[in-house]
C-alpha cells in the first residue's frame, strides 16, 4: 500500500477527535496582531506656502491628518474639506482625493495585510465600508507583505510615509515604504530593515515587546522624505530599558532605564547596552520588563505623556516629553496597590485631560463640575484594569468604592478618584481585594484603548441609552472575546444621585471608571406614565424580561416569590404559613394588594434600598433559600461551589469519625461547625453504576429510608449487613465537629423534633405537645377539627452535646426535644436507637464505610442563601492549621444563611449601609420587627366556612430577619408561627418561638435587571488588542483562530473589527 | 504471546472504520513468523510518546508502530548522554560523526542514525499503537514506565532499573515482549470484572501516590492504575461517562491529564475532555482494608477564560502543572490555545482554578513541555499538522515567544532542564528533534539534531 495512504491513516490515528472545520473561503487574515494607520492620495506639494496653480500634485503618502480632515463632514455644497493648500485652484489641476489605509501587522506570519476605506465622518460608517487589499494581484488569494521574523507592533512614522514594525524574531526594525506598497508599480514595494543603534553604533540586539511612536505631523502638503522620521519609543524586557529611537537613523536619542527596585532613570543620551537575545550569548538579568507602553499628545493642553508598564512590576511610569518627543524631566512613577509584590502591568492606554462630570448630552471639557482629569488605564496581572490619575492627584483611583457608602456624596472631583489608600476614601464591595475594573465573566483584561466619543448629529436615541457614547470611554478586550465599555467621563448620565428619584442614578452607572451598563430603561416605574410622574400600578412586575428585543428597566423580582417543600410535613392549606419575603401594601390607580418589596411595584425609595449597588447585581439569576439546604447548587453546567453531591473518604477510628477529601474542598465550600452532612451512599435504582468496579450497591433489608444504599464490596456485602446494620438503616445525617479544609469530622446525630421552640424547650411535656403539634401540620382539617393520632414517640427536653450550643429562653444552655428510646422501634423510621437516643447517623465500624462515600453538606438551622450565578456567599478561609475559619477582614455581606432567630438589629442603622450610629456594621442577619402586608383568610363567624370576600388585606406585624448579601437587601418575615386556633391562617394558636418549617423547604425567586455590562457586539476568540483608529474609531484584533461547526460560516485565522464609538453597532469586518 | 494480537476477542472495538479497515488489513497481511515481524530495536518507528528519567540520563520513547509494519510496538531506551555529546561537538566545532549528516534544508541541524544513541537491548516491546509514557520513580534508582497502548486496548507497563527497560518475568531476553502481567486489559486482570475501556489516550503517573492515571479519547472513561512500588501494577478502578458527549458532534472523550502536587496523599488530578470545556478534579482514595484504590471526583471547573465569545473553548489536549503546581497550562483545540489556569490555592486553601492568561497557537495542539532553561518559563507546545513546536512566553498576559520548525506529525514534547534540551517525536517522520533551549545558544530554539533518517514523504 502507498505509503501516503499509512502516513493518512495513522494521521488519523493520531490525530482522531480533531475538531470539525468547514473549509475556509478566501482568508484575508492571518493572526492580526496591531494596526497602523496611512493615508494616501492626492497632495499638492505647497511646501507650507501658499496653494499656487503651478505647484506639483502627487499621487503620494501624507501625514494622516490630510485624512482626518477628509472624514469631516462636508459643507453645504457637498464638499469635502481638505487640508490647507489642497483647495480646488480655478484652472488648476484637482488634487486627487486621499484614502486612509490600515496595516495589519501579523505577528506569526511576519507580514502586513493592508486594508483600505475612504474618508467620512464616523457617523457614515455602516460596514463593508473597509476592505482589504491584494499586495499582489499575481499572486492567487489576497497577499500580504512580508516585513521580519516575528514582528510585535507595527506604528506609522512622523511624516506618515513609512510604517515601522519592530521585530521580536530578529531584534530590529523593518521600515515599510507607504507609497510604494499603495500605489500601482507591483515590483516596487521597498522595505527595508534596520539595526537600532546605542550612541556608540552598537546595534541593539534585545527583543522588543512594545513600539509606540510619535504621531504624525499635521502640517500638510509636503513631499515624503527619504527615510522614516521621527521618534518612536522601544520597550526592551530583558534589558528593563525603553528606548527613544531616531527612525531616521536608528539611533537611541534617549532612553528610560529600570534598576533591580523599579526604580527609573531618564539618559538623555544613546549610552544603552542590552543582552544579545538574537544569537548572541549574553544571559539576562532579573529586573523589570516593560513591555507596555502608551504615548498620548492631549489635544487641549498639548502634554504629551508617555507611560510603560512592566510585567513583573506593580507601577505605572509616565515620562513627560518635549516638543521633539524625547524625555522631559524625570519620570513620575505612579505605585499601584500591590499587596502580594506580585503585580505586573501588561498593556496601557493614556487619556486625554478631561473636564470630569456633565450630563448634558455634550462633551464639557472646558467646564466639567469635576475639574480637570487625565488618568492612565493599566491592564494588571491581578485581572483588573487599574486607574492612575497622572494630572493633579498622582495617585491610583479605587473603582471599587462600595456605593452605599457614597449614596449621598455630591463632589464629583472626589468622585472621579477615590484615592487608593486615602484614609477619606470608602470601603469596597464586597468581595473586592484590588482597586482596579473588573470585568464580568471569567475572561482576564487582555488590551485597553480609550476613545472620545461625540454627540451625533440627529441621533434619535434617548438619553441616557446604553450603546449612546458621549465622552470618554475605554474600551477592554478580554481573554474570553468579550469587549467591554468601561465609563470614565459619560457626558450623557447624572454625577450623582438623583434625590428625587433615586433609581435614575444608580452611582455604578454614574461615576468614573465603571463598567458601562447594557440594560437600557432604568428609570422605568411601577406607574400609569413608566415614570415618577404617574399615579402607582400594583398588578405589574416590569419589562419582560424575556422579550425578543431584550430586558430592560431596573433591578427586580419577576414573579412573586413561590414555595416548594418535601411532601408529606405540611398540608397544602398550611403552606402560606411559612416563612416568606416581606410584602408592602401597594395602593395604586389598580388595585390595593400586597406587593413584594423586592418586586417592580414597589415603592421607588424601596427599591433603592433593595438593590443598593447595581454592580454587584447579576443581570439575572434565581435564588434559592432552602431550609437546611446543600451549600451548593453546582449542575452540570454550572461551577461556582463545588459539586452538591461530592465524593470522600471515611475514616473511624479511636478519635471519631473522620470524612476525608484530599482535594481540601472544605473550606472554600464554606462549611461550618455543627451544619449536617447528608452522606448519600448509592442509589439502588442506578443499580452498581454509583459504585466502583467489584463494588454492589448494597441495600439493607431492612432500611426504610429510600433510595439509599451503600457501596460495599460485592463479597463482603452480606457478611457485613449485621455489623453495618444500624448505619445501614439510618439516614446517615451527621453533625459537623469540626472542619478543615480537608477533612470533616463527623458526629452522630440525635433526632430532634423540628418543632422544638427556637428559643429552647421548657420540659418534656412541652416537647411531647410540639410533637403532636408537628404531626398536625400534615393534616388538611381545619385545626378545631383535626384528629391527627398522637405522637406516640418519646421526647426528652434536654441539652444535645452534638449540636450548636446556644442560649435557651432562660439564659441557660439552650435545650432541644430529643427523640429518646429503648430500641429503635421506639424510633422514627431512618433513625436507630443507640444509647438511649433516635439517632439520625451513627458511628459505623470502619468495615462499613471502605467503599467511596458519596455526600452532601447542609447548613443547619438556618436557609442556605443561593444565587444560580452568584452562588453561595460566605466568609469561610482556612487558618494557618487548615482550620475552617470565618475571615475577620471580610465584608459581612458575604453572607449566605439566614437563620430563625438573630440578634436584634440596631434601630440606629442606616437602612443603607447596614452601618450603625457607630460606625460599625450591623449584624447581618438581623431580627427586625416588621409589618407584613398579605389577604388574609376571612371565615364566617364561629366557623371556618369562607366569608365574603375570603380573604383581607392586612397589615400584621410580625417578626423578621433583615438579610443584606452584597447586591440586595431583604426581610424574611414569620420565621415562627403561632399555630391556628380553630381555622388555617387565623393565627390565633398560643406556640412561641415555634417554627414550622423543615428541612427542604424552599422559597425561590428571580431576579432580574441586575447589572450586565454593555460589550461590543461582536465575537472575536481573542481579541489581543484595541487601538484606538482615526475619527476615534475602535479597532479591534482578534488573533484567535475560529473553527466553525456549521455551514453558515468559515473558519477563521484572526480578524479585524473596527467598531465606531458614537455608533458601537456600525461594525467593518475583516477577516 | 504477541502483544497485540493475540486474541481477536479481546481486540478493541474501533472507533473509526478506517481502523477496522486497518486491522483487517494487518491480521490478513501479517503472516509471517514472530521473528521475520519483531521490531527492529535500533530504529524509531512511529514514535509517539516520550519521557525522560528524572535524572535527565535517558529518554524512553514509544513506537506506535502504527503503519503495522512489525508484530508490535515497543520502548526504546536513548542514552541522553551521548546525545549531548554529539550536540556539543555539532554545535561547538561542527564535528560530524559517522553516521551523521548535516541538514540541508536546516544548516544548524544535524541529521543522525538513532541506532548510534538507542541503548540497544535496552528497550522491551509493548501493543501497537502506544500514545504516551508516564514516568513512575519507584525509589532506589528504579522506574517503572506507564504506557497505554491504543490497538489492544491495554495499558503497558515495565520496569527499569538504569540499564534496561523490562516487562516479562519469564525472560531475560533483550526485546522481550511483555508479558500479560504487563499488559493490564481487566480490571485487577480479571476478566470477569471489566474491560478496559477503548482508547487509552494520556497517563499521568504520581510516585508519590504510587498510581496512574489514565485517560480515554472516545468513552470520556478515566482508569487509576495501582502501581505499588515492589509491586505489580494493576487497573484499580475505571470511572466512566466522566464527561457529556458534544451535543453537535456526539463525540465524547477524556484527554489531557496532569497532577498538580498535594502532598503526602499523591496529586490533584485534572483531566480535560475532547466534548466538553470543562476539567475535571480527581483524587485516589485507598481504603484502610487494603482493597484496591478508586477514583474520588472532586470539583469541575469550565474553561470559559478563554474563546468563550465566539463558542466555548473545548477539546483540551496536553495538560502540565508548574512545578510548584500553582499554574496549569493546557492546550486546547478550539479554539486553539494554550490557556494558563491559576491552581495556586485561595484563602480557603483550595485551587483558584481561574483562566489568568492565554494566547492563541496553531492548530491541531497536541502535547506540552514545561521548563526553565535559564530565562525563566517557557511553555513548549507541539503542532502536528503545522510541524512546529510552539514556544510560549507565560509571564504577563503570556505571549508566543517563538515558533521552532522541527519535523513532520510533532506529538510528544519533553524536556530535560539539567541539559537544557527539548526533544519531540516527529510521528510522521520516524524521528525525535532535539531542540536547544539554553538561553544565549547561537542555536537557542533551533533543532540543533535529529535523530533518526527521516521516513521519506
Amino acid at each position: 500500500m502507498n505509503k501516503l495512504i499509512w502516513i493518512g491513516i495513522a494521521l488519523v490515528a493520531m490525530s482522531c477527535g480533531g475538531t470539525t472545520e468547514t473549509s475556509p473561503s478566501s482568508l484575508n487574515l492571518d493572526r492580526p496582531v496591531d494596526i497602523a494607520f496611512a493615508c494616501y492620495g492626492g497632495l499638492r506639494i505647497t511646501n507650507g506656502a501658499a496653494a499656487t496653480a503651478d505647484q506639483q500634485i502627487l499621487l503620494t503618502a501624507q501625514p494622516l491628518n490630510a485624512c482626518d480632515i477628509r472624514s469631516r463632514p462636508r459643507d453645504a455644497n457637498d464638499q469635502q474639506p481638505v487640508a490647507p493648500g489642497q483647495e480646488e485652484i480655478t484652472g488648476a489641476t484637482l488634487v486627487p482625493t486621499a484614502e486612509y489605509y490600515g496595516f495589519i501587522l501579523q505577528s506569526s506570519r511576519g507580514t502586513v495585510a493592508i486594508s483600505h476605506w475612504q474618508p467620512k465622518p464616523s457617523s457614515s460608517f455602516m460596514g463593508g465600508d473597509v476592505t482589504v487589499l491584494d499586495a499582489d494581484p499575481l499572486t492567487p488569494g489576497k497577499n500580504s507583505i512580508s516585513v521580519g521574523e516575528d514582528p510585535i507592533a507595527i506604528a506609522t512614522d512622523a511624516s506618515g510615509c513609512k510604517e515601522i514594525t519592530a521585530n521580536a524574531g530578529s531584534c530590529d526594525l523593518s521600515i515599510l515604504d507607504v507609497t510604494s506598497v499603495v500605489d500601482t508599480d507591483l515590483t516596487n514595494v521597498k522595505v527595508e530593515r534596520q539595526d537600532v543603534k546605542n550612541a556608540a553604533g552598537q546595534p541593539i540586539r534585545s527583543r522588543p515587546s512594545a513600539m509606540v511612536a510619535q504621531r504624525s505631523i499635521t502640517d500638510v502638503g509636503f513631499a515624503c522624505p527619504a527615510t522614516a522620521t521621527g521618534i518612536t519609543y522601544i520597550a526592551y524586557p530583558s534589558c528593563h530599558a525603553v528606548a527613544a529611537v531616531d527612525v531616521a537613523t536608528g539611533m537611541i536619542r534617549a532612553s528610560i532605564t529600570y534598576d533591580a527596585l523599579g526604580n527609573t532613570t531618564v539618559h538623555a543620551d544613546g549610552n544603552l547596552v542590552c543582552p544579545d537575545e538574537c544569537g548572541g550569548d549574553a544571559l539576562v538579568t532579573a529586573g523589570p520588563r516593560p513591555v507596555a507602553m502608551a504615548l498620548e499628545e492631549d489635544p487641549r493642553s498639548l502634554r504629551r505623556a508617555l507611560a510603560i508598564g512592566s510585567d513583573n512590576l506593580g507601577s505605572v511610569t509616565v515620562v513627560d516629553l518635549g516638543p521633539d518627543w524625547l524625555p522631559l524631566g524625570s519620570p513620575q512613577t505612579y505605585a499601584l496597590e500591590n499587596p502580594d509584590g506580585k503585580l505586573g502591568v501588561t498593556a496601557l492606554a493614556i487619556s486625554p485631560q478631561i473636564g470630569m462630570g456633565g450630563s448634558g448630552g455634550v462633551i464639557n471639557d472646558g467646564t466639567g463640575p469635576g475639574g480637570q482629569a487625565q488618568y492612565v488605564y493599566a491592564v494588571a496581572t491581578d485581572h483588573t484594569v487599574r486607574v492612575v490619575d497622572i494630572l493633579d492627584i498622582g495617585k491610583e483611583c479605587d473603582t471599587q468604592v462600595d456605593p452605599r457608602l457614597i449614596h449621598d456624596l455630591r463632589n464629583v472631583k472626589q468622585m472621579s478618584c477615590f484615592v487608593v489608600g486615602d484614609p477619606g476614601t470608602p470601603a469596597r464591595r464586597a468581595g473586592m481585594t484590588s482597586p482596579g475594573i473588573k470585568l464580568v465573566g471569567d475572561g482576564v483584561p487582555v488590551s485597553v484603548a480609550i476613545v472620545r466619543a461625540d454627540p451625533l448629529d440627529g441621533d434619535a436615541r434617548p438619553s441616557p441609552y446604553p450603546t449612546k457614547l458621549i465622552g470618554y470611554f475605554a474600551i477592554v478586550t478580554s481573554s474570553s472575546g468579550a469587549t467591554f465599555v468601561v465609563n470614565i467621563d459619560d457626558d450623557d448620565f447624572g454625577d450623582v444621585v438623583d434625590a428625587t428619584n433615586p433609581i435614575k442614578t444608580p452611582l455604578p452607572l454614574a461615576i468614573a471608571h465603571q463598567l458601562r451598563d447594557g440594560l437600557p430603561s432604568r428609570t422605568l416605574t411601577a406607574s400609569t406614565t413608566g415614570d415618577t410622574d404617574g399615579m402607582p400600578i400594583c398588578n405589574t412586575v416590569g419589562p419582560d424580561p424575556d422579550a425578543t428585543a431584550g430586558n430592560s428597566g431596573g433591578p427586580r423580582i419577576v414573579t412573586a416569590p413561590t414555595r416548594t417543600m418535601p411532601s408529606g410535613n405540611i398540608a397544602a392549606e398550611k403552606i402560606s404559613n411559612l416563612p416568606f419575603i416581606h410584602q408592602l401594601t401597594c395602593n395604586g390607580s389598580d388595585d390595593k394588594k400586597p406587593i413584594s418589596e423586592l418586586g417592580f411595584a414597589a415603592p421607588l425609595a424601596q427599591r433603592d434600598l433593595a438593590y443598593p449597588d447595581l454592580r454587584s447585581l447579576m443581570a439575572d439569576e434565581t435564588w434559592t433559600l432552602t431550609y437546611e439546604g446543600s451549600l451548593s447548587a453546582d449542575t452540570s453546567n454550572v461551577a461556582i461551589d463545588g459539586p452538591a453531591v461530592r465524593d470522600g473518604q471515611l475514616v473511624v477510628d479511636g478519635t471519631g469519625m473522620h470524612l476525608v477529601d484530599p482535594t481540601r474542598p472544605f473550606c472554600d465550600a464554606g462549611v461550618e461547625q455543627y451544619d449536617v452532612v447528608q452522606m448519600r451512599g448509592c442509589d439502588p435504582v442506578n443499580g452498581n453504576l454509583d459504585c466502583p468496579i467489584g463494588y454492589s450497591c448494597y441495600t439493607h433489608p431492612e432500611s426504610q429510608v429510600a433510595g439509599l444504599g451503600s457501596c460495599m464490596l460485592t463479597s463482603e456485602a452480606d457478611r457485613l449487613a449485621d455489623a453495618c446494620k444500624n448505619f445501614l438503616t439510618s439516614l446517615r445525617r451527621y453533625t459537623v465537629g469540626r472542619a478543615r479544609s480537608g477533612e470533616i469530622v463527623l458526629l452522630p446525630r440525635k433526632r430532634v423534633l423540628r418543632t422544638t421552640p427556637i428559643d429552647g424547650c421548657v420540659d418534656d411535656n412541652q416537647c411531647k405537645a410540639l410533637a403532636d403539634y408537628a404531626l398536625t401540620n400534615a393534616s388538611s382539617s381545619e385545626p378545631k377539627d383535626d384528629t391527627t393520632a398522637a405522637d406516640t414517640h418519646k421526647y426528652s427536653c434536654a441539652v444535645d452535646t452534638l449540636r450548636e450550643p446556644e442560649v435557651g429562653y432562660d439564659g441557660g444552655a439552650l435545650r432541644r426535644c430529643i427523640s429518646t428510646c429503648t430500641t429503635t422501634a421506639d424510633c422514627n423510621g431512618g433513625t436507630v436507637c443507640e444509647g438511649g437516643y433516635c439517632m439520625e447517623g451513627v458511628e459505623p465500624p470502619q468495615a462499613c464505610v471502605n467503599s467511596p462515600q458519596r455526600f452532601e453538606l447542609r447548613s443547619h438551622e438556618a436557609f442556605t442563601v443561593i444565587g444560580s450565578r452568584s452562588g453561595y456567599l460566605h466568609r469561610e478561609i482556612a487558618d494557618a492549621g487548615g482550620n475552617c475559619v470565618v475571615d475577620p477582614t471580610a465584608s459581612p455581606l458575604l453572607v449566605g444563611r439566614i437563620p430563625l432567630d438573630a440578634p436584634m438589629c440596631d434601630p440606629t442603622t442606616d437602612p443603607r449601609t447596614g452601618k450603625t450610629a457607630g460606625g460599625v456594621f450591623d449584624a447581618n442577619p438581623c431580627k427586625v420587627a416588621v409589618v407584613q402586608s398579605e389577604f388574609e383568610p376571612s371565615y364566617v363567624a364561629n366557623s371556618c366556612a369562607a366569608a365574603s370576600p375570603t380573604a383581607t388585606l392586612v397589615e400584621r406585624p410580625t417578626s423578621g430577619i433583615l438579610f443584606r448579601n452584597r447586591g440586595m437587601t431583604f426581610t424574611l418575615v414569620d420565621p415562627t408561627y403561632p399555630g391556628d386556633a380553630q381555622c388555617h391562617g387565623d393565627r390565633g394558636g398560643t406556640l412561641k418561638n415555634v417554627p414550622l418549617v423543615f428541612t427542604g423547604v424552599q422559597l425561590s425567586f428571580r431576579q432580574t435587571g441586575g447589572f450586565r455590562s454593555l460589550t461590543l457586539p461582536i465575537a472575536p476568540s481573542y481579541p489581543g488588542r484595541v487601538v484606538r483608529g482615526p475619527g476615534q474609531s475602535i479597532w479591534i484584533m482578534d488573533e484567535g483562530d475560529f473553527l466553525s461547526n456549521t455551514v453558515t460560516l468559515p473558519s477563521t485565522r484572526g480578524k479585524v473589527y473596527r467598531v465606531e464609538a458614537s455608533a458601537l453597532n456600525a461594525i467593518n469586518l475583516l477577516q | 504471546m504477541q502483544a497485540t494480537i493475540e486474541n481477536p476477542g479481546r481486540s478493541k472495538r474501533l472507533a473509526y472504520p478506517m481502523w477496522r479497515t486497518l486491522l483487517l488489513l494487518m491480521t490478513a497481511a501479517c503472516t509471517a513468523s514472530g521473528s521475520e515481524v519483531s521490531p527492529p530495536n535500533d530504529q524509531f518507528f512511529f514514535p509517539t510518546g516520550l519521557a525522560v528519567a528524572p535524572d535527565d540520563s535517558v529518554l524512553f520513547v514509544a513506537n506506535a508502530n502504527a503503519e503495522l509494519r512489525w508484530d508490535s510496538g515497543a520502548l526504546e531506551v536513548v542514552d541522553l548522554g551521548i546525545v549531548d555529546s554529539v550536540v556539543n561537538a555539532w554545535t561547538a566545532s561542527k564535528t560530524i560523526p559517522d553516521g551523521c549528516e548535516r541538514d540541508s534544508d536546516h544548516t544548524e541541524t544535524l541529521i543522525c542514525d538513532e541506532a548510534m544513541f538507542i541503548k540497544i537491548g535496552a528497550g522491551v516491546r509493548i501493543g501497537n499503537f502506544a500514545t504516551d509514557i508516564a514516568v513512575q520513580d519507584t525509589g532506589n534508582n528504579t522506574l517503572r514506565l506507564i504506557v497505554p497502548t491504543r490497538g489492544d486496548p491495554s495499558i503497558a507497563w515495565a520496569d527499569y532499573g538504569g540499564e534496561t527497560l523490562a516487562c516479562n518475568s519469564s525472560t531475560s531476553e533483550a526485546n522481550a515482549l511483555c508479558d500479560d502481567a504487563h499488559r493490564l486489559s481487566y480490571v485487577d486482570n480479571n476478566p470477569d470484572l471489566a474491560s478496559l475501556p477503548d482508547e487509552p489516550f494520556s497517563v499521568f503517573a504520581d510516585s508519590v501516590g504510587q498510581y496512574a492515571v489514565v485517560t480515554h479519547l472516545t468513552t470520556g472513561a478515566v482508569t487509576l492504575i495501582d502501581t505499588p512500588r515492589g509491586g505489580d501494577a494493576i487497573v484499580s478502578d475505571v470511572l466512566a461517562g466522566v464527561f457529556n458527549p458534544d451535543p453537535t458532534t456526539g463525540v465524547i472523550g477524556a484527554t489531557g491529564v496532569a497532577g498538580r502536587p498535594n502532598g503526602a496523599s499523591g496529586s490533584t488530578i485534572y483531566v480535560g475532555s475532547r466534548s466538553e470545556d470543562r476539567i475535571q478534579m480527581f483524587s485516589v482514595g485507598r481504603p484502610v482494608n487494603d482493597a484496591r484504590p478508586f477514583l474520588l471526583t472532586g470539583n469541575y471547573f469550565f474553561l470559559d477564560g478563554y474563546g468563550n465569545n465566539s463558542g466555548g473553548s473545548i477539546d483540551t489536549r496536553g495538560m502540565e502543572f508548574s512545578p510548584s503546581g500553582d499554574e496549569l497550562f493546557l492546550v486546547n483545540r478550539n479554539p486553539p490555545s494554550l490557556q494558563i489556569i491559576d491552581t495556586s490555592t485561595n484563602a480557603a486553601g483550595f485551587p483558584k482554578n481561574q483562566t489568568i492568561a492565554a494566547t492563541d497557537i496553531c492548530r491541531q495542539g497536541a502535547q506540552l513541555a514545561l521548563m526553565d532553561a535559564g530565562a525563566g518559563q517557557r511553555a513548549y507546545v507541539t503542532c502536528f499538522q503545522d510541524g512546529q513546536l510552539y514556544v510560549v512566553d507565560p509571564r504577563g498576559s503570556a505571549q508566543v515567544d517563538d515558533i521552532i520548525e522541527v519535523g513532520r506529525g510533532p506529538f510528544a514534547v519533553v524536556a530535560a532542564p539539567s541539559r537544557k534540551k527539548l526533544y519531540v517525536t516527529n510521528f510522521l517522520e520516524d524521528t525525535i528533534a532535539v531542540v536547544d533551549a539554553a538561553p544565549g545558544s547561537p542555536t537557542h530554539d533551533r533543532v540543533v539534531l535529529r535523530i533518526g533518517e527521516v521516513r521519506p514523504l
